[in-house]
């Protein structure tokens, strides 16, 4: 299931983001998260995506991520979340 | 070697001057005045002859070269231009870096960099040249070598609700320089079903090696370390070879103790220290083992090093902070007592009690000379915070390309230590702004018929019991429009309201909110004025903005003189007394039901003066009862806070006194309506009235 998140993704809009992933996860859905909007994210992006890594790999699956901005993957690497794999198309 | 007595004075003293050399090197550059001059030369002098004795001798040759270079412009051989006083505050700045950092090879190797120069400029102008030999010396980060970092930073969890991205703050420390080691613990993160995306569970650690000073790193934090749980230290030695030599000064101390009190001999010391160098063990320990002293020998020293170590010799005497505190403390104990004896001296009868109020009211104005007293003591002029100011408006104006002109009056203007420390943030983000979003460019100044030099005035002074500062700046002013665009983009007005001037610029304080489009340098994130406004209040004070577009904007800061003790009067709703401080009241009176009407749209208000002024009971405030549901039935003090007056409808007034502040903890209340507590004569406690918080919630 691939999730597009939107250009402004942030604290203000970050439940809906939230109540998609986990939606996904629950049903079991390997979850491709598309980043080609996205310039910058806020810690609440972040730690959502800690949270629902967290999880997908306790159901031995785990999170990928398409069209990553340099400016993002160095986000993420502050977050922990290093040497991301590019989802290709 | 030093000992640490004079190491102490030396640098004590050098941070002193440090701090005046700055200021004055800056002043260099609006005018070439004699006494100035002669001044910093003299500044320089000091400070080589002290570090010749304090034995920093690196320090000593460099002063030793820069007064040489000081001694030219003193005598008129060279002109202090700008090249010159740009070469002098990076001097200055090595200075302050080299007092703590000496021996790294990256501060020796900028020391030889700016003696160079020095010499360059020293050889051109005997030589007749005009400068032009000269490289141009690039305004270098002000942190020469390269520090170390331990960065803890631990959010609030809620965080968000501020508009503030943590992440954002850890980006821009991390882009000062290179991570070392990190670690960001995510233990805090529950399990995806628990988790509240809108709460903070991250927090970071990790070790930074930067160029720039602990103060740029302290600068990225500066709106949020008050609420969080921010830590930095300087670990710098333990990254470099510093570690190691400090230990060996140390451990030299402890043996020069030795040696003066006769306990050992230097060769006995000689061959301590060789043995030490191996085998990395305490030298007290070695000492004991090679039967040279006895443990009792090497205790007395070790407290002759503690006695040494904190003792700092100057010519001021040096008063810890906390022992103020804890004075102003006794003292409001001593206050409570005299109310509780006073409530008692109610009781008595007639005869008796007369004569131990008469002696009370002796001994109360006993207490209130000493509450001076100690007040005075606390008090430090506000000069030296204006002055660290010159420095940033300077630099600041250099890299966003302006020209600016900082002005200070009143600062000789004296305020609490505890409040001078807490409005120095809020003061330099002010600043901040003035620089980047308020003054133009000299190109825009000139054709919108300005001077070119934009002017920012930093104001203060001392009226009717309290202390004002004034940030005022010539540029472009407030866009009204801009700011009701926002506003209403951020949905906090609705099309077609009719908000005033005053509430439309007081948006500015709400968290997230900024028209700039650009996220400047400086400022623009749209964080800081929340920041400014939740600390001035604090402070208990308040921020008042005067604008006109095109003309320049000036902030008002207000606050009380003192945080610790206010005249309050008491006053009882139900069986629960609460006290407003007497500074914000205007009077009090027992309305007649006439002039108490209830307008739609406004609630109660009352007709006094011919104004209409709101009401606020008190007993709906605090969700408590009250004698009366009428305010015609009770008493309405009006009380005024920023120019607004409201009327607060209480039961009775039981009296005036002398109020000690006891602050609240946040996990208490948070309401802003709530200032701090007291505790009264009877040991029961009463809620202090901010009345500026108060009108705040309410309208």
């Amino acid at each position: 299931m691939v999730i597009e998140l939107s250009a402004n993704i942030g604290i203000k809009n970050i439940t809906e983001l939230y109540d998609n992933i986990r939606s996904a996860i629950d049903n079991g859905c390997e979850i491709i998260l598309d980043f080609s909007k996205v310039k910058r994210i806020d810690l609440s992006v972040l730690q959502v995506l800690l949270v629902a890594n967290k999880r997908a790999m306790q159901n031995n699956k785990e999170l990928k991520f398409r069209s990553l901005s340099e400016q993002v993957k160095k986000q993420l690497m502050l977050g922990g979340m290093q040497n991301l794999p590019d989802t290709p198309d | 070697m030093s000992e640490s007595p004079i190491r102490n004075i030396f640098l004590a003293e050098a941070k002193e001057i440090l701090g005046n050399l700055e200021s004055d090197i800056v002043m260099l550059e609006e005018t070439q005045d004699q006494e100035l001059i002669n001044r910093i030369f003299r500044y320089v002098h000091t400070l080589k002859g002290s570090s010749g004795i304090g034995g920093f001798s690196n320090i000593y040759e460099f002063t030793h070269s820069l007064e040489n270079l000081l001694e030219m412009v003193r005598s008129g051989k060279m002109e202090a231009d700008q090249q010159i006083i740009d070469l002098l505050l990076l001097s200055i700045d090595w200075i302050s870096s080299g007092i703590n950092e000496s021996g790294d090879p990256a501060i020796e190797e900028r020391k030889s960099e700016l003696l160079k120069f020095i010499k360059n400029f020293m050889s051109a102008e005997s030589e007749g040249k005009n400068g032009s030999t000269q490289s141009v010396i690039k305004v270098m980060p002000v942190g020469v070598g390269y520090n170390y970092f331990r960065i803890k930073a631990c959010f609030k969890d809620d965080i968000f609700e501020s508009g503030i991205d943590p992440l954002m703050i850890i980006e821009d420390v991390v882009s000062a320089g290179l991570i070392k080691e990190k670690c960001i613990n995510t233990d805090s993160l529950p399990d995806i079903a628990d988790f509240n995306p809108e709460k903070c569970y991250i927090s970071w650690e990790f070790v930074l090696k930067t160029k720039y000073p602990e103060s740029k790193i302290n600068d990225a934090f500066i709106f949020v370390k008050y609420d969080n749980d921010i830590k930095i230290e300087n670990v710098t030695p333990e990254y470099t070879s510093e570690r190691h030599d400090e230990k060996v000064i140390e451990n030299k101390r402890l043996g020069d103790i030795l040696v003066k009190k006769g306990i050992i001999t230097e060769s006995e010391l000689s061959d301590v220290l060789n043995f030490q160098n191996i085998s990395n063990r305490k030298i007290g320990d070695i000492v004991i083992e090679k039967g040279y002293a006895t443990e009792k020998d090497i205790k007395f020293a070790l407290c002759e090093q503690k006695r040494i170590n904190s003792k700092i010799e100057t010519g001021t005497v040096r008063v810890d902070a906390k022992k103020l505190d804890s004075l102003l403390n006794l003292l409001g104990e001593i206050v409570i007592g005299q109310s509780a004896i006073s409530g008692i001296a109610d009781e008595l009868q007639d005869g008796q009690g007369f004569r131990l109020k008469n002696v009370l009211y002796g001994l109360d104005r006993t207490t209130r000379e000493f509450q001076e007293q100690i007040m005075t003591i606390r008090m430090i002029p506000i000069g030296a915070t204006f002055e660290q100011f010159r420095r940033f408006v300077r630099d600041a104006a250099k890299n966003t390309g302006k020209d600016i002109k900082l002005e200070i009056i009143g600062e000789e203007t004296e305020l609490d230590k505890t409040v001078i420390e807490k409005i120095s943030d809020p003061l330099k983000h002010m600043v901040r702004n003035a620089v980047d979003h308020g003054i133009e460019s000299p190109d825009d100044r000139i054709r919108l018929g300005k001077n070119p030099t934009g002017r920012i005035l930093l104001k203060a002074y001392h009226q009717e019991g309290n202390v004002f500062i004034d940030i005022t700046d010539d540029g472009t002013g407030l866009d009204r429009n801009k700011i009701r665009d926002k506003a209403l983009a951020m949905g906090i007005i609705k099309p077609g309201d009719d908000v005033s001037d005053s509430q439309l610029y007081s948006f500015i304080f709400l968290p997230g909110f900024t028209t700039s489009e650009n996220v400047g340098d400086l400022s623009g994130r749209g964080v800081g004025m929340d920041v400014v406004r939740t600390n001035v209040e604090a402070l208990r004070g308040t921020v008042e903005i005067e604008t006109e577009k095109g003309v320049g904007t000036s902030f008002r800061i207000k606050m009380p003189l003192t945080l610790a003790i206010i005249e309050g009067m008491l006053v009882r709703v139900g069986h629960n007394i609460y006290i407003i401080p007497l500074l914000s009241i205007v009077e009090s009176l027992k309305p007649s039901k006439n002039s108490i009407q209830t307008i739609e749209g406004k609630g109660e208000v009352l007709f006094v003066r011919e104004e209409y002024v709101p009401v606020i009971r008190l007993y709906n405030v605090f969700k408590t009862k009250s004698d009366f549901l009428n305010a015609w039935d009770g008493l309405v003090v009006i009380v005024e806070s920023a120019g607004v007056r409201i009327g607060i409808m209480v039961d009775d007034l039981v009296g005036q006194q002398q109020i000690v502040i006891k602050n609240i903890d946040k996990y208490v209340t948070t309401r802003r309506s709530v200032s701090g507590a007291a505790i009264l004569g009877d040991g029961k406690v009463a809620l202090i009235i901010d009345v500026h918080g108060l009108i705040g919630e309410m309208t």
